[in-house]
């Protein structure tokens, strides 16, 4: 939960360069998000462990608060409120710019830095059962 | 069922991203939104990797995913599924941003109803989606 705070922290800093009314765009959109992306996760979750057919991933309940709405976390209503607004920030924070070339490749190599040494080290062989 | 997952990303958003990418104001520089989908996703699945680590030696994950409904194939231990969740979700967020901007700066009745049964097939989808996955309620976890 608290990391999920932690994400909101840079929704917080792009989404104070939009003005109002794009803030206010900005968490339509993510409460029209919700309504398909929250149905959705539902049924991911649905059958649960007795249906190994149909779920399509799990929560550890030892890792959330533990308040549920249709067998889905509280924590997980979040993810429309941080994934669409920042995004829509972050886009209009950067669209305008005209980034040059070697801007470009630096970002991507640092990304693909991400992908080779980063993500290794997250997902240690030992994660998949 | 195999598969669960990616056909259910398909269904819910491929559709739309083609639909709004049609009515797209030509001032939007879709390579631009490629990349930066890219780079947005590989920062959120560094998050994603965190969550659903775990094992016999990790003392704590948040999820996890079933090899059952995915289609096993993974880039770093992690379902390429994800992967493509990230990026379409991006995507769909910028494009639907971008078009409902271009409605509100020069109304169009048509793009609006565009951007109207983009979300109504996105619900009508989730929910045949949901009502398909008919089957008792999660059981408490127990560790591996």
């Amino acid at each position: 939960m608290s990391l999920t705070f932690l994400a909101i922290l840079p929704e917080i800093y792009f989404l104070s360069k939009l003005s109002s009314q794009e803030i206010l765009l900005s968490f339509l959109i993510a409460l029209l998000g919700m309504s398909f992306i929250m149905t959705a996760d539902m049924g991911t979750t649905r059958g649960g462990k007795t249906d190994p057919e149909k779920w399509v991933w799990d929560f550890n309940d030892q890792s959330i608060i533990g308040i549920k709405i249709s067998n889905l976390p509280i924590e997980e209503f979040l993810f429309p409120l941080v994934w669409i607004p920042l995004p829509i920030a972050l886009w209009e924070y950067v669209k305008n710019i005209d980034f040059q070339t070697e801007t470009v490749v630096g970002i991507l190599a640092f990304s693909i830095f991400t992908v080779f040494i980063i993500f290794p080290w997250l997902a240690r062989p030992d994660k998949t059962q | 069922m195999r598969f669960t997952y990616i056909k259910l990303l398909v269904a819910i958003y491929f559709p739309p991203i083609i639909a709004l990418i049609l009515f797209l104001e030509s001032k939007t520089d879709l390579l631009k939104l490629s990349v930066f989908s890219f780079v947005v996703v590989i920062y959120g699945i560094a998050w994603d990797m965190w969550a659903t680590k775990h094992g016999r030696t990790d003392k704590l994950w948040i999820w996890r995913f079933n090899r059952k409904t995915i289609t096993g194939l993974f880039i770093e231990h992690h379902p390429f599924d994800e992967y493509l969740f990230g990026i379409l979700h991006i995507f769909w967020v910028v494009v639907f941003w971008e078009v409902l901007n271009g409605v509100i700066s020069d109304f169009n009745f048509k793009i609006l109803a565009v951007l109207v049964l983009v979300i109504l097939w996105q619900i009508w989808v989730s929910r045949v989606f949901y009502n398909s996955q008919k089957g008792e309620p999660n059981a408490k976890l127990v560790r591996n």
